[in-house]
């Protein structure tokens, strides 16, 4: 009896951590490798925060296609502290909507996080899906 | 967790040479990321002054960014067409009444005003969205649709310095026509800046919204 209930115990860990693993490579393929389930953390903005919150722009650059996903780049005039930023919107074949923002310092580009890429997300994620 | 959200957006269409160039240049470069590309450097350097500029003389925008409201921004190719600036003209006779600088009124080829509603979580770094519904306001939409046909329609091959935006053209047409719920428009131009065949039998130019 003991050695069933073992084997069933295992069976559900091997089941809870497959099912990780699917969320994590769909949130992972949505973003092309940028984001990962462990990278995410639901956040919102104090009142505070949103109260600084004060309208930009957001430049349309361009729309593009691949098999899986319909994807739009644009440009977010203000920057992100300082680093020019550009915001994605992708939709995936199944419908799921996504939008994130890049940054590049130094040469190289870096995937925006905290409070202020969710202020210019929430700024602009619609001028970013309306393309879609 | 998702959370309902629903709002005003405004699209505004500009002319500007210089910063469609650098559009065109940017364009090409998703082009070769596979469309990773990620803004870098001093491309867009002077580009958020000129578009204040724009802005702060057009009080409703004015007044919809200090709500917190984003601005999407398309910049397009100058065209020399007679026709768009009666076009325009007429349009932003009204502005300019009200004090608005004819001079910074020029760029503006149109300005799109939608109403909005979706679903959205925040994460950190990245939101999710869905439900997304929204209504574009007719009245703004077809006048874009009309400047946009007086902008770059009226001639039957694009001029040599406007043939290289053909793909771009086509892009910004065929969403206008999908917020107007015309999901069929196809192409305006060839890909050597001409007008389709399609277009030339006045299948779009003679569609109403």
């Amino acid at each position: 009896m003991q050695k069933v209930f073992r084997k069933t115990l295992l069976v559900s860990l091997l089941l809870s951590a497959s099912a990780f693993a699917a969320e994590s490579n769909l949130l992972s393929l949505a973003t092309n490798g940028a984001i990962t389930a462990e990278k995410s953390a639901t956040v919102a903005l104090n009142d505070d925060e949103m109260r600084n919150v004060v309208g930009g722009r957001y430049q349309y650059q361009k729309t593009v296609y691949t098999s899986m996903y319909k994807q739009t780049v644009g440009t977010i005039t203000e920057k992100y502290y300082g680093y020019p930023a550009t915001m994605y919107a992708r939709r995936m074949n199944n419908g799921s909507v996504s939008v994130w923002i890049n940054y590049t310092s130094g040469g190289y580009t870096y995937q925006a996080y905290g409070n202020e890429a969710t202020r210019l997300i929430n700024l602009y994620y619609y001028d970013a899906t309306k393309q879609l | 967790m998702f959370v309902h959200r629903s709002g005003i957006s405004y699209t505004l269409y500009l002319q500007n040479n210089y910063y469609a160039q650098q559009t065109l240049k940017n364009r090409e470069e998703i082009d070769k990321s596979g469309g990773n590309w990620a803004q870098s450097g001093d491309m867009d350097k002077g580009l958020d002054d000129y578009l204040s500029k724009i802005i702060d003389a057009i009080p409703e925008l004015k007044e919809a960014e200090k709500k917190g409201i984003g601005i999407g921004v398309v910049i397009l190719p100058e065209s020399s067409s007679d026709v768009l600036k009666q076009s325009v003209s007429a349009a932003t006779d009204q502005m300019i009444a009200d004090g608005t600088d004819p001079d910074i009124l020029k760029d503006v080829l149109g300005i799109v005003k939608d109403t909005f509603s979706c679903d959205i979580e925040n994460n950190n770094g990245y939101a999710l969205i869905k439900n997304l519904t929204s209504t574009a306001d007719s009245n703004d939409l077809n006048n874009m649709l009309e400047n946009f046909k007086n902008a770059y329609g009226t001639d039957k091959t694009l001029s040599e310095a406007l043939s290289k935006f053909a793909d771009y053209l086509n892009e910004i047409w065929e969403h206008l026509n999908k917020q107007a719920g015309n999901n069929d428009a196809g192409s305006i131009f060839t890909s050597e800046g001409k007008l389709s065949p399609e277009e030339k039998k006045g299948r779009f130019f003679n569609a109403s919204v």
